[in-house]
């Protein structure tokens, strides 16, 4: 049993211009101690997922549909004052902006003190303990003349890490982390994803990263959930996304990224910008961006099928939500991923890898896509 | 495994493709609908607001019966022939040779009664809602364009004018504000410019100090910024860019201070301190009746002679709050809405 | 790239210090403190060329950039733009400079005025300048719109009712409309989704093509800058570390600084193994930034004096013990944190020796140091701590370990065509430095 299964998710929220699907018929698994990533751009979903797994949508938001369950209990049936339990105790969460997840009338070291005492019935003197590692751990230092400083006294890095700490206080199973380091520097940011990746093996904690950033996704994650317009497009270990994507968005958004070292004159673009969730294009709904649309992909909404074979896929498995691999289409998605210097040999151990020659992507060519990826690493 | 970074090249997404075939369905990145203005937008959230509404047509109302009381004359003309009061304000009646009484209660001839003069209660709150309305109005007006223009130069410069403009305003917070109004009519004299100058000159800071601090913030927006990376003048950028970014709590605040002006009048005119005695401005009326709230003659208390200012005072304001309370809101609803569409869904 | 064309833009010893907190009555007193935000840069930019201007936050991007247009007063220092002195000009020959050179913002958001209609707000340095009224004014709305990639029935919208990319297009054609010669792009991508930020550098390539622009482009995003910059400059605490072309800068030889923050950039590629190097410390305080060269706080590669026999990293975490030894005053600042128990006590009890190893756990240290004579000062300096007189542990430790960087600001040497490096290890004094490339 997976640690956490979403079936099915679907959040409306109701506003003034109508109703709005922030996201609709989502599934995935997250294991025990896996790092999951969640990737889109803005209003593709990613943060209202995360705040429907702890139940805090907003007031205008609503759950309409579907199934969460954690250690196989269904948190949408739960009680408010067990979930409230599970929240911070179990499922811990970190969000973009330190500044506002710490309260400025508080001491950093008494916050955390306090999740601990509340949640885990520490005494006084065993929770400062405690806080006091878990600073170390985090990389503060000085952790016992900074347990007595108050946020606006750390700078945006300490601050993120004071969250992390807290986030960890009470030995979570899953910790949701929504755009981390957003906010932070690249130097900053490579420290405290190093620091999380190893605390996180260390606490044996799952992560849902959620994120825009690719290059975050590639360095932290195992698998990887591609979301557009409110729905899952592509889902993928981390290394079958990045050598072989599925989905025309990931494809897209994988060659709009400027990468170091690439030596291209231009970047390619996806046209035009994702839509406005009160209104989403009929279909498919990448397909007024998407250059390998055809009129098909107006009528009829993709499901999430396994490449290779065409089926709709399990909530664990390898999929992509294209009409290319139902047979639908009469085109062919003719994009070619060339990976440099990675030949067959050097990647032996990968699931499979793009043709050496770079004329990687033949459609339905690379069957049984080896979801394990690189869960033994 | 390598070190060497931009090994993963894409070829094929060819976004000029999209471009160039013809749009595969109706849908349009941006929605259709009407383009609308700020004040259009908030008009129709305004609109909405039944409350709102309600207040707006009751002070509408107001305004109109006070027009259209008596006749307008400017210069010896006309310019307002009709007269809905059927008497003068200061039509003393048996003065006028009509057998009434003074304390008449209200009968079909005098709906609302009559007062201790004599005069017909009925024409003079109508008629009287020219004082009381015009003074809050003019007031209102006077004392947020002042404010408007003090509080943007002090908070648009900053350093050492703010400095000195702040501590001005700071004075002026010192003194207690009736207190104020009620010194300066006591030295100027009982009369209607008197009232307005009184209550100009404490009511102006409060808008000053607001519009400050609102410009304060609108002037960390990067536009103001590019408008000066433009070559904008000074002048242009604080009346294009700051201001009209600024306006919106000014207009909430005013709209709900017409109200408070007009029950100062009434407080300044029940303490004696207002128009001079036998005008029809409510709060004056008021106080002229007051001695027969507790002892009315004969030993009855004729309600009517208070009931009826001092209800239209209550209407009044009680009708310029919801409308205060209706723009209130239809601007914070705009603010609300550029924020969402910004964001995540 | 051209070094013998004249260039468009010189800058000379650019210096902006913000006084810090307090207001009037503070500065009357003589009690506040500035903060060196930049402090003498100087760059030049050619016509026709893509400036890459990098760094972190709090380094003096955005300052310099708002500086350079003197849209805040720099507080010394010359820009020169044609020949003509900005610093030196008056108020009305600066607005009209102002065609000459534009800004383009970071906030697509809040850089256009929400009561104006798109139309009026590129429309405005027309109305500012003169340059056309009526009839043309709509026709070069029209024009400018199109240019950026909108249509000109946008023209009577609101920007709420436009997207962060399209917005951004909006600020770019309002730059556009006085057909100026230099545009200062600060962070102009960064507040934009990926595939919408494809389309924008993409769109001011294209528009330097078209118009022959020069641009000075601001980002902390390296990614970025490496794709649409000519020359870079990679900018800490105010002062440039490494300036040269693109790829001499992205590539060996490196300043220690520029090493870190291009090893530190997410790789989309999950194969990829590069060697990240981790920075000691925080971003020091622009209130006070250390004296010598401002890296050396941090730096990996800060100098040993000479006659050391330390490992790079011991002599990194000596320098690191001594920095906050400084404003220590209890032994937990410069102890680790127990691992079991016992932390009850706290470390005023601990016996010399394990005073000893939780220091030098602390600070990742071995016993002993590879350095005689650091070992012994070492040692004393410990001995100090464990008697509680935290002078004289600060004394012992600050005479033994001082790096030249410490002492000299270096300049910016030149270590190629047009590269130049502001570390002593490119100096002339360190010929042999070992990491000399």
């Amino acid at each position: 049993m997976a640690l956490l299964e979403v079936d099915d998710l679907t959040v409306n929220y109701y506003t003034e211009e109508g109703v709005v699907t922030a996201v609709e018929d989502l599934s995935f698994r997250i294991d025990r101690g896996e790092k999951f990533g969640v990737v889109g751009e803005s209003g593709a979903g990613k943060s209202v997922t995360a705040l429907s797994l702890l139940r805090l949508v907003e007031r205008s938001g609503r759950i309409e549909s579907g199934e969460i369950r954690f250690k196989g209990e269904d948190l949408l049936s739960m009680s408010e004052s067990a979930v409230r339990d599970v929240r911070g105790n179990e499922i811990a969460m970190i969000f973009q902006d330190a500044q506002t997840a710490l309260n400025p009338v508080y001491t950093v070291g008494e916050q955390i003190a306090e999740t601990i005492r509340h949640h885990l019935d520490y005494g006084d003197a065993a929770a400062r303990e405690r806080t006091v590692r878990l600073l170390d751990d985090v990389g503060i230092p000085e952790p016992e003349a900074r347990y007595d400083d108050y946020p606006h006294e750390f700078s945006g890095g300490m601050q993120q890490r004071a969250v992390i700490a807290m986030a960890l206080s009470c030995d979570p199973d899953l910790l949701i982390a929504d755009e981390p380091t957003t906010a932070l520097d690249v130097t900053i940011e490579a420290k405290i994803l190093d620091r999380l990746d190893r605390l996180a093996a260390e606490y044996d904690t799952a992560i849902q990263l959620i994120t825009h950033d690719l290059g975050v996704i590639a360095e932290v994650c195992d698998r990887v959930l591609v979301m557009y317009a409110g729905r899952a497009v592509e889902r993928a270990s981390v290394e079958e996304l990045y050598y072989d994507p599925k989905h025309p968005y990931t494809v897209g958004l994988m060659s709009a990224i400027p990468r170091i070292g690439d030596r291209q004159d231009r970047l390619q673009t996806i046209p035009g910008t994702m839509p406005d969730l009160v209104e989403v294009p009929s279909g498919c709904s990448f397909h007024p961006r998407c250059p390998f649309a055809e009129e098909a992909c107006t009528r009829t909404r993709p499901q999430l099928v396994d490449p290779a074979t065409g089926e709709r896929a399990g909530p664990d498995e390898r999929s992509a939500a294209c009409l290319a691999y139902t047979g639908d289409l009469d085109g062919e998605l003719d994009y070619e991923v060339e990976v440099r210097g990675r030949d067959a040999g050097a990647a032996t151990a990968e699931s499979e890898p793009p043709e050496p020659d770079g004329g990687g992507v033949d459609r339905g060519a690379d069957p049984d896509a080896d979801s394990e990826g690189k869960a033994d690493e | 495994m390598s070190s060497e970074r931009g090994r993963i090249r894409i070829t094929g997404f060819d976004a000029d493709a999209v471009e160039r075939r013809e749009p595969l369905s109706d849908w349009t990145e941006n929605r259709a609908g009407e383009t609308e203005g700020r004040w259009e937008r908030g008009w129709r959230e305004f609109r909405q607001n039944r409350s709102a509404m309600l207040g707006l047509y009751v002070v509408a109302a107001m305004a109109l019966l006070a027009v259209f009381a008596r006749p307008i004359t400017v210069a010896g003309v006309t310019v307002q022939p009709f007269a809905l009061a059927p008497y003068r304000p200061d039509a003393i009646l048996y003065v006028q040779g009509l057998d009434v009484s003074a304390y008449e209660a209200p009968s079909l001839a005098h709906p609302f009664g009559t007062d201790g003069s004599a005069r017909d209660v009925f024409s003079r709150v109508l008629y009287g809602g020219r004082f009381s309305l015009s003074i809050g109005f003019i007031v209102v007006f006077v004392t947020a364009a002042i404010g408007l223009v003090y509080g943007a130069v002090a908070g648009y410069y900053g350093g050492w004018v703010d400095e000195v403009m702040m501590r001005v305003l700071d004075l002026i917070f010192a003194f207690p504000g009736l207190l104020l109004a009620l010194i300066i009519v006591a030295v100027l004299g009982k009369g209607y410019w008197e009232l307005v100058l009184a209550f100009t000159a404490i009511g102006w800071a409060g808008y000053a100090r607001l519009i400050r601090g609102e410009i304060l913030k609108v002037k960390e927006n990067e536009y103001v910024t590019a408008a000066k990376a433009l070559g904008a003048r000074d002048r242009r950028v604080i009346f294009r860019h700051v201001v009209p970014n600024a306006v919106a709590p000014l207009i909430v605040q005013a709209s709900l201070s017409i109200g408070t002006v007009v029950i100062g009048v009434a407080a300044l005119g029940f303490l004696g301190l207002g128009l001079p005695p036998g005008s029809a401005e409510w709060g004056t009326m008021l106080d002229q009746t007051r001695e027969t709230i507790v002892q009315g003659p004969g030993g009855t208390i004729p309600w009517w002679v208070t009931v009826f200012p001092g209800g239209a005072i209550f209407l009044f304001v009680m009708s310029m709050n919801l409308i205060g309370d209706g723009i209130n809101d239809a601007l914070d609803a705009q603010e609300g809405e550029d924020v969402a569409r910004g964001g995540e869904v | 790239m051209s070094d013998t064309r004249e260039p468009i833009l010189e800058v000379e010893g650019l210096t902006k210090y913000y006084e810090s907190g307090g207001g009037v009555v503070d500065t009357l007193l003589g009690r506040s403190q500035e903060v060196k935000a930049v402090d003498g840069v100087d760059l030049e930019l050619y016509p026709g060329e893509t400036l890459g201007i990098v760094g972190e936050s709090g380094c003096g991007k955005t300052t310099l950039a708002q500086a350079l247009l003197r849209l805040i007063e720099p507080t010394a220092g010359t820009v020169r733009y044609r020949g003509e002195d900005l610093t030196a000009a008056s108020d009305d020959r600066l607005r009209s400079l102002r065609k000459d050179i534009q800004y383009i913002f970071q906030d697509p958001f809040s850089s256009l005025n929400p009561r104006l209609t798109v139309g009026d707000i590129v429309g405005e340095p027309l109305d500012i300048h003169g340059i056309a009224a009526g009839e043309a004014r709509t026709r070069r709305i029209d024009d400018l719109l199109e240019t950026v990639g909108l249509s000109q029935r946008h023209a009577h919208r609101y920007p709420h009712e436009f997207s962060g990319g399209q917005r951004q297009r909006i600020g770019i054609a309002r730059a556009l409309a006085v057909d100026p010669e230099v545009i200062v792009c600060d962070e102009p991508v960064s507040a934009l989704d990926v595939s919408v930020q494809a389309q924008i550098l993409n769109l001011l390539e294209d528009l330097q093509d078209e118009f022959g622009l020069s641009y000075i482009v601001i980002a902390h995003d390296l990614s970025v800058v490496e794709h649409i910059a000519d020359r870079v400059g990679v900018l800490y605490l105010g002062e440039f570390a490494e300036m040269g072309a693109t790829g001499d800068v992205f590539g060996p030889p490196h300043h220690p600084y520029a090493e870190a923050l291009l090893s530190a950039i997410p790789e989309p590629d999950p194969g990829w193994e590069g060697d990240r190097i981790f920075l000691s410390g925080e971003v020091p305080s622009p209130l006070d930034p250390p004296d010598g060269c401002r890296f050396h706080t941090r730096c990996p590669k800060v100098i040993q004096p000479e006659g050391s026999s330390l490992s790079q990293s011991e002599w990194r975490s000596l320098l690191d013990l001594k920095q906050r030894l400084r404003d220590a005053d209890a032994l937990e600042s410069v102890t680790a944190v127990a691992e079991s128990d016992g932390g009850a006590a706290g470390p005023a009890h601990l016996s010399r020796s394990a005073l000893g190893e939780r220091v030098r756990e602390e600070f990742d240290l071995p016993s002993p140091v590879s350095d005689d004579e650091a070992e012994s000062a070492l040692s004393e300096s410990i001995d100090r701590l464990h008697d509680g007189d935290f002078d004289a542990a600060r004394a012992a430790i600050d005479d033994a370990f001082e790096s030249p960087c410490e002492r000299t600001d270096p300049p910016l040497y030149a270590v190629g065509d047009g590269h130049r490096i502001a570390c002593l290890l490119y100096g002339e004094d360190y010929p042999d430095a070992p990491e000399r490339a």
